[in-house]
């Protein structure tokens, strides 16, 4: 799969990335603003895009948003931090298809993706 | 606890310290921002937003006291997340927490463990509550943190032991020259790189950050230039770079003078072209002195107009006009004949306040320089050293005693036979290349005969004076510590005192006050 990583910490992108490729899945590009992120969709049309939710520019809430405009296909992993489930409720409901809260078990990122693939 | 082997983790630890190092120095830049206006929702959103990023990266490196910390702090901002606006005492506690950050990143980075965050999120706990929160610093910072504050006159008590003992050293090391003890020298060698680092070191505890004066411009300016209807941004370099306290303390108002006569006279309303109005404060650091520039792209300084406005005002006669460079009239600027609001907006368009700049930056021991391109844009440069308390001078002797010239003021120096010297209505002057260099007579100045025959005359430059003072003999370049002078003794020939390597007084002159 051909996964977009969205998020504002270099930290978070690397260690998803690194998750991500050794469960074999490819990177195809990175953002760290919620409207780069729309931009990289844009260009690269991922297979899955995994979306922080807090970040600069514009939320991960409104990019979810935007991406399920262009693509109402679009296949949307929130990645967030505790204490943010109402957001990622919102996010749910604006498109994403599932989540998983930092600290995460890399087990649980790919799990979750399998089950993205599987729908 | 950590999700990933540790092995892993050291992978990313390198990582997460810079992330950390960033989002600290992007914190410490938004709470300036919010000191200045903590209205900015913007800002406080940021700083909202890099809390919660650091929490979530603590978080996956098991580091749970930053998590912890982190989350109590994006906690305690939701409220001025929702009315847009921060309380001051909250910034002073965020600062508090940027310190910590700091701290953390420092100690990950020797591999020890993180400071704690106990009494930290003790207070955090009585903010929530509504107590007030007379936070204990020491409790906060020595414990935790092994950081304390401390009150700037114990600085400045610290400072001028320390200066004390570099006089002190000088008079041990000259000491031991004569008495030629290898056992006395050794001593004094050690002594003597001692003191030096303590010296340094206490320089170093009165530097500051030139951000701490810069940080005001953004907003200031936002404001006169919406106030002139200008559109126009301003750009500032070099923030981080250090200076002595003493020099942050003046820079403000010569800057705002600056910054002020950029935006309203250089900058034009609307340009017709494309090119965008800006103004640029720049820092740059070049060994012992430190250069701040205002630059703008604006309309620059039509020289004909200040040559015109000088003759007009009696500054210079027409022939002299002539013979004047570019550098030289710029230099006119800051004459107080052109800092006259109304008249200089309408002329030359510069000048205001100008006078006042110079004369800081000249006491500073610094210069003011101008330079310009009609129709490209002006530069205003202050050269300034980085510290106020240590000066670089020429020592000379008159009649035997010892005296100190600043060398910002000294373009040269020479040699020359008192019977060369001419005198033309009792003035002396001296034929210097194709020059006449007016002397003046520090021996008739200073209240000492001084030795006839061979003299050495020292050039001296201050505004708009070029003079050549004489005097017996130059001994050496010095660095030597100012001391304010007895008010019982101050009078305008002299800048300070200091005491010299073999103990005795030196008293150091002020060229602007010969008149």
């Amino acid at each position: 799969m051909r996964v977009l990583v969205v998020d504002d910490a270099m930290f978070m992108r690397r260690m998803l990335s690194d998750i991500l490729e050794k469960g074999g899945h490819i990177v195809c590009g990175e953002a760290a603003t919620g409207k780069e992120a729309v931009d990289r969709y844009k260009e690269l049309k991922p297979d899955l895009v995994t979306m922080d939710i807090i970040m600069p520019d514009m939320s991960g809430i409104e990019a979810v948003k935007e991406i399920r405009k262009l693509d109402g296909e679009a296949k949307i992993l929130m990645v967030s931090a505790m204490g943010q489930q109402a957001l990622v409720l919102e996010a749910v409901q604006a498109g994403a298809i599932d989540y998983v809260v930092k600290p995460f078990q890399p087990s649980r990122v790919l799990e979750s993706i399998e089950r993205i693939i599987e729908k | 606890m950590s999700v990933l082997s540790k092995n892993k983790m050291d992978n990313y630890l390198e990582l997460f310290i810079s992330e950390l190092e960033e989002y600290t120095k992007q914190l410490n830049k938004q709470l300036l921002n919010l000191e200045s206006n903590n209205h900015d929702t913007k800002s406080i959103i940021e700083v909202f937003r890099i809390f919660h990023t650091i929490k979530g990266m603590s978080q996956t490196m098991g580091y749970e006291g930053l998590s912890d910390l982190s989350h109590a702090i994006e906690d305690l901002l939701g409220d001025a997340k929702d009315k847009g606006e921060i309380s001051p005492n909250l910034i002073d506690f965020l600062f508090i927490a940027a310190d910590l950050l700091a701290k953390s990143s420092k100690a990950l980075k020797s591999r020890k463990g993180l400071p704690g965050v106990g009494d930290i999120l003790n207070v955090i706990s009585k903010i929530k509550r509504g107590e007030s929160f007379v936070y204990q610093q020491e409790d906060l910072s020595s414990k935790d943190l092994g950081e304390i504050r401390i009150k700037i006159e114990k600085l400045d008590t610290l400072f001028n032991l320390a200066n004390e003992l570099t006089i002190t050293r000088s008079r041990l090391v000259k000491l031991s020259e004569v008495w030629d003890d290898t056992g006395l020298k050794t001593l004094a060698d050690t002594a003597s790189r001692l003191i030096s680092s303590l010296q340094d070191e206490v320089m170093r505890l009165r530097m500051l950050p030139l951000k701490t004066v810069f940080e005001f411009f953004p907003r200031w300016f936002r404001d006169e230039a919406k106030h002139l209807g200008k559109k126009v941004s301003l750009e500032i370099i070099g923030g981080n770079i250090e200076v002595d306290r003493s020099i942050i303390d003046v820079l403000k108002e010569p800057l705002m003078h600056l910054i002020r006569n950029a935006l309203d006279h250089g900058i034009e309303k609307s340009s017709s072209s494309q090119k965008k109005s800006m103004v640029v404060l720049k820092a740059t650091r070049e060994k012992e002195r430190i250069v701040i520039s205002v630059l703008d792209n604006g309309k620059g300084i039509d020289l004909d107009k200040v040559r015109n406005k000088a003759i007009k005002s009696g500054l210079i006669s027409e022939t002299e006009a002539q013979h004047l460079s570019d550098e030289e009239l710029y230099q006119l600027l800051t004459h107080p004949a052109f800092s006259t609001k109304d008249e200089v907006t309408t002329m030359s368009g510069r000048g205001i306040g100008l006078d006042i700049v110079n004369s800081t930056v000249n006491k500073l021991g610094g210069k003011l320089m101008i330079s310009s391109r009609l129709g490209e844009g002006s530069s205003f440069t202050l050269e300034l050293p980085l510290s106020l308390a240590i000066i670089r001078t020429m020592v000379f002797k008159l009649d035997g005693q010892r005296f100190a010239l600043p060398l910002n003021y000294i373009q040269e120096t020479f040699y020359a036979n008192e019977n060369m010297f001419q005198s033309v209505y009792h003035r002396e002057l001296f034929p210097l290349r194709d020059e006449i260099l007016p002397l003046v007579r520090l021996g008739d100045r200073l209240g000492c005969s001084g030795k006839k025959g061979r003299k050495s005359v020292i050039v001296v430059q201050t505004p708009g004076k070029r003079r050549g003072f004489v005097t017996d003999e130059i001994i050496d370049e010095e660095e030597i510590v100012v001391k304010k002078l007895d008010p019982l003794l101050a009078v305008p020939v002299y800048s300070g005192c200091s005491i010299y390597a073999d103990g005795l007084p030196i008293l150091i002159l002020d060229p602007r006050g010969f008149g």
